[in-house]
């Protein structure tokens, strides 16, 4: 059964009974679209229960996608090669719950719902293809679909300033993946197929060191220099700044504040629970995967760049006015964490920075979710409009304690476990593999505490206290939790509950695959820039 | 040369022109109707019936063609790639042609549709070309034919401003160019392009070669619009119809493309060895060059302009640039990635200008304020636009995507080889102008759909005959984006 494929190509079957309805059916394109996502989340958790739990990559599909003869040099080859490993498999879950949370919130959509729904099914598309695909073309490909659909869906449903944010926001990714795509090409001409001797882009064939071809210009034998950097280095640097925008890290992370403020509130679940995630997972799969070597060099920036992401992040959140900014802050400091404990190359750091990464996608929905339910009532965000809300809206203010106490690292949920262990990696990793310094281990922690200000002044700057509002007209408006909202802020809030009591959940779905990552990238890296260095003598 | 081979070399040549000959007999067969005839219908589809049939005769050459082999004592040079920009050279004239045919668009005079068998003869003849004579006739040829479509009908001042400019610019060029060619004559003493032309110019002072092949190409280069003999481009653009544009931009550009990879054959840096003795000269920067300057010149000043046509103009320099970038490498891959770059080309051209007439003769819209808040009103074409913009931009998995992609890739697997900078320069200058072109291709789908407009607007009916030119529309949309689904082998 082509399991994955019905995962990932289920929503263009929504695209299209969205597109063909017409415009008096249209109050039900908002449940055929959840309804496909609540399929997809079924069929994730499916996949999940069966996966195996080790290293191997398991549900692969590989078929002939575009095969053209060029030339007199061969064939093109470009197969549909999908697959799912322990790195992936949380992901998967994460994306699919994310969506089924997105598609609940879009209910509150109310114009234009056919051009939004196709477009918010497009986009459901292309980010299952990410995380999924194992050929470097295939992965390109549905990573910049996403940018269209996202393009609009800020662009025409969002705030004030949407076309800014969106223009920017497109810009700026594409910036990235274009030079992604340069170095996309220069793998494939050095990279051959074992079995047939074509070039190919299989990510696993560009895994092996063996598969490259001796005078190829990202082999690892090659001298070749770009501006007096070694050509691996210069992919890697590439690489990792196209995803690197994505995460985002400082000073990349311009983008992001804009996207998340304006967008519509589905439209932000989406970007901060799985677009972020993407990013990581690009850095993971390919950066780590495929250069194991300029990994291990650079491991140091990329650990300092995640403190400082994390550090003014939080700086930024607790200067923040608007609750939705803030919440946009968090993201790009708690994505430092993930940095930092990719950096560190332990086995508690890399499995600490994938529960981070599922936790935080489960996190930041809640989040944006929350100031989405007080935005549809009353339209507005500013902290300093609300003043006494758990008086107003109690049920409403129990569910925001558990997600900003889970968001700031209380032990006993899922974001404690995600921090402390890309915490516990990072301090490991000057003892055991020398990658990245403690200091910058002990400066990270302070981001904790700063969470623990800006989360916890929010909370008691608008729900404790009296009860005063900037407009009286608002005590009408302010009701408490309606049906649909509690169907998705329960299921989120018991699973950061469970995650942070039993991480064995996660854990150990990705602990093998993440055992044979670090494994492969310290060994390998180490023999490769051995091999450079001599080479360069 | 005596009398007897010549006409042995005509009449052994005269049966590989069969398409030209149809062509030709077309022509002459239409405009003989023309007389008994009042219905345009009949003139215009014995046109296109006659295009149609040159295709199969082109397409069974193709199929067979074993070696190549020269027309006419070396006038003309028949090869794969030759055949295979005739094929797309027909089959772009088919595609303009049948919205004529159709009845959608309306020309003045029934001339207007037995010119377009001479129009695609003239540019296949150009393609066809290995002698600089008869690279000459066919420039003039396809020149004049391109003033009279451009000049076919004036409106409007705007209209006269723009044909009047493609004239005397034209003319200027081309004499500038027969200028150049006689400099080449005296310094060689021969106008084939071959061993001997090359043995005799490389022994020829520097100076005056360089003058005089810097004539020779302008020639070339204004016809597919080329920095830095671009100017002529917005403005004739912006007088101009769409219906008309839509051909005008691709026919004589493709035509040039295949007449630029024709010279450079010869002059191509593969096989120097000891023809071309300037050590410090090298095409592919000189290539290089032009391609960069005209990728940045478009792109950047399309960023500010309002007037729908001259953006599109624009837009077409900026790919001109990047045509010419698969001319840098002279690779098997790179010739294939040439040529499939044309094809994708020439049916984003074709859909885009199918829609700004339909806007244009419907709707009165010429400038990119007048389509805020459009989205609106008309939907499907609207997101037929979001379509082609994006081929043109280049996103996956739209067609687009695959032609740069394959471009690219000609220009790396070449880079790998011979690590010339030139190459790198040319590869991030192609990456930065797909991201500056992203800017104003989505600023068009911004005015569309993102802006609010004050007025209310109501989905407007679909007038008359004017479905059929959606259907066409869409149908070259739908193509882009199977073909980026699945590209087609050549």
């Amino acid at each position: 059964m082509k399991l994955l494929s019905i995962l990932i190509f289920i929503p263009f079957l929504g695209m299209l009974l969205v597109g063909v309805l017409p415009k008096v059916y249209q109050n039900i394109y908002k449940y055929i679209t959840a309804g496909i996502a609540l399929i997809q989340v079924l069929l994730a958790v499916y996949l999940y229960a069966n996966f195996e739990k080790n290293a191997v990559f398991q549900f692969i599909e590989q078929q002939n996608w575009i095969s053209l003869q060029i030339g007199s040099l061969g064939k093109l080859q470009i197969d549909y090669f999908v697959g799912m490993d322990g790195i992936s498999a949380g992901l998967v879950l994460l994306s699919s719950i994310v969506m089924l949370i997105a598609s609940l919130s879009s209910f509150e959509i109310k114009a234009n719902l056919k051009g939004y729904f196709i477009l918010f099914n497009l986009m459901n598309l292309a980010i299952m293809g990410v995380f999924l695909s194992l050929d470097f073309f295939l992965f390109y490909v549905f990573y910049e679909l996403m940018l269209l659909p996202l393009y609009f869906l800020i662009g025409m449903w969002g705030g004030a300033n949407r076309e800014y944010a969106s223009i920017k926001f497109f810009l700026y990714t594409l910036f990235g993946s274009v030079f992604m795509l340069l170095v996309m090409v220069g793998l494939y001409f050095s990279v051959n197929d074992p079995s047939t001797g074509n070039h190919t882009f299989n990510i696993l064939h560009m895994m092996n060191p063996a598969n490259y071809k001796a005078d190829g210009f990202f082999s690892h034998a090659s001298n070749a220099m770009l501006f007096g950097i070694p050509s691996r280095f210069i992919a890697f640097i590439v690489l990792f700044i196209g995803f690197a925008i994505k995460v985002p890290m400082v000073p990349f992370h311009t983008w992001l504040p804009d996207a998340h403020v304006e967008a519509p509130t589905p439209i932000s679940i989406v970007l901060a629970g799985i677009l972020l995630k993407v990013g990581a997972y690009g850095i993971i799969r390919i950066c780590y995967g495929i250069f194991p070597d300029a990994a291990i060099h650079y491991s140091y920036y990329i650990g300092l760049m995640g403190m400082i992401s994390i550090i003014y992040g939080a700086l930024n959140a607790l200067s923040a006015k608007d609750l939705k900014r803030l919440i946009a802050y968090s993201s790009v400091s708690h994505m430092g964490f993930v940095l930092i404990g990719i950096a560190s190359l332990t086995a508690e750091g890399m499995n600490g920075a994938i529960f981070q990464l599922f936790s935080h996608g489960i996190l930041s929905s809640m989040l944006f979710f929350l100031v989405g339910v007080l935005y549809v009532r009353v339209h507005d965000r500013e902290l300093a409009n609300f003043r006494g809300l758990s008086l107003q809206m109690p049920k409403y203010t129990v569910f925001v304690v558990i997600a900003f106490f889970a968001s700031l690292g209380l032990p006993g949920m899922s974001g404690f476990i995600g921090e402390a262990f890309s915490l516990f990696g990072a301090f490991l990793s000057e003892t055991s593999n020398g990658m990245i310094p403690r200091w910058m281990a002990i400066i990270s922690t302070l981001g904790i505490l700063l969470g623990a200000a800006y989360f916890l002044w929010a909370l008691q700057r608008m729900f404790f206290g009296e009860k005063r509002f900037k407009l009286s007209s608002w005590e009408n408006d302010l009701t408490d939790l309606t049906t649909r909202e509690y169907i998705v802020l329960i299921p989120l809030a018991i699973s950061t509950i469970v995650l942070g009591i039993f991480p064995s959940y996660l854990f150990d779905w990705s602990n093998a695959s993440v055992n044979v990552l670090i494994n492969d990238t310290l060994m390998n890296g180490y023999i490769y820039l051995h091999q450079y260095f001599q080479v360069i003598g | 040369m005596n009398i007897a081979e010549s006409l042995q070399s005509i009449q052994s040549s005269l049966p590989s022109l069969s398409s030209e000959w149809l062509l030709v007999f077309t022509f002459l067969f239409a405009f003989i109707l023309d007389v008994f005839f009042k219905k345009e219908k009949i003139i215009a589809s014995i046109s296109a019936l006659g295009i149609i049939a040159s295709l199969c005769i082109l397409i069974i050459q193709t199929i067979i063609h074993q070696t190549d082999y020269t027309l006419f004592s070396n006038f003309y040079k028949i090869s794969k790639v030759v055949l295979q920009f005739k094929i797309l050279l027909s089959v772009s004239s088919i595609i303009a042609i049948i919205p004529y045919v159709l009845g959608i668009f309306k020309a003045k005079n029934k001339e207007f549709y037995y010119l377009f068998p001479l129009l695609l003869l003239s540019a296949n003849l150009l393609s066809m070309s290995d002698h600089l004579l008869s690279i000459f006739l066919g420039v003039e040829f396809l020149s004049i034919l391109s003033y009279l479509y451009i000049a076919y009908e004036i409106k409007s001042k705007s209209s006269a401003e723009s044909s009047s400019k493609y004239i005397l610019y034209g003319a200027f060029t081309s004499a500038v160019m027969l200028y150049g060619i006689s400099w080449l004559y005296g310094l060689t003493g021969t106008l084939h392009l071959g061993n001997e032309f090359l043995a005799n110019l490389s022994k020829a002072p520097q100076g005056l070669v360089a003058m005089s092949i810097i004539m020779f190409v302008a020639g070339i280069l204004f016809k597919i619009s080329a920095a830095p003999f671009h100017y002529y481009s917005p403005d004739v653009y912006e007088g101009s119809a769409p219906s008309t544009l839509a051909f005008i931009s691709t026919i004589p550009k493709i035509a040039g493309i295949a007449l630029m990879y024709n010279v450079l054959t010869h002059f191509h840096f593969n096989y120097f060895g000891s023809y071309l003795v300037w050590p410090n000269f090298s095409w592919e920067k000189a290539i290089a060059l032009i391609s960069i300057a005209t990728m940045f010149i478009g792109n950047l000043s399309a960023l500010s302009q309002k007037n729908l046509k001259r953006i599109f103009a624009y837009s077409s320099i900026s790919h001109t640039g990047f045509l010419m970038m698969s001319l840098v490498v002279f690779s098997d891959t790179g010739i294939n990635s040439l040529l499939y770059y044309s094809l994708i080309y020439l049916l984003s051209n074709f859909a885009l200008f199918f829609i700004l007439h339909y806007w244009e003769s419907n709707f009165n819209i010429t400038s990119l304020s007048q389509l805020i808040g459009f989205g609106k009103q008309q939907p499907w074409t609207s997101s037929m636009m979001i379509v082609v913009l994006a081929s043109l931009t280049g996103l996956p998995p739209i067609a687009g995507f695959i032609a740069k992609f394959f471009v690219f890739g000609a220009i790396f697997q070449q880079y790998q080889v011979s690590s010339s900078p030139w190459l790198l320069y040319v590869l991030i200058a192609g990456v930065l102008n797909t991201v500056i072109a992203l800017f104003y291709y989505f600023n068009i789908a911004r005015h569309l759909f993102l802006i609010k407009s004050e007025t209310n607007n109501e989905e407007k009916v679909l007038l008359g005959n004017s479905v059929s030119l959606v259907i066409i529309i869409s149908i070259l949309s739908l193509l882009l984006i199977v073909l980026g689904l699945q590209p087609i082998s050549f």
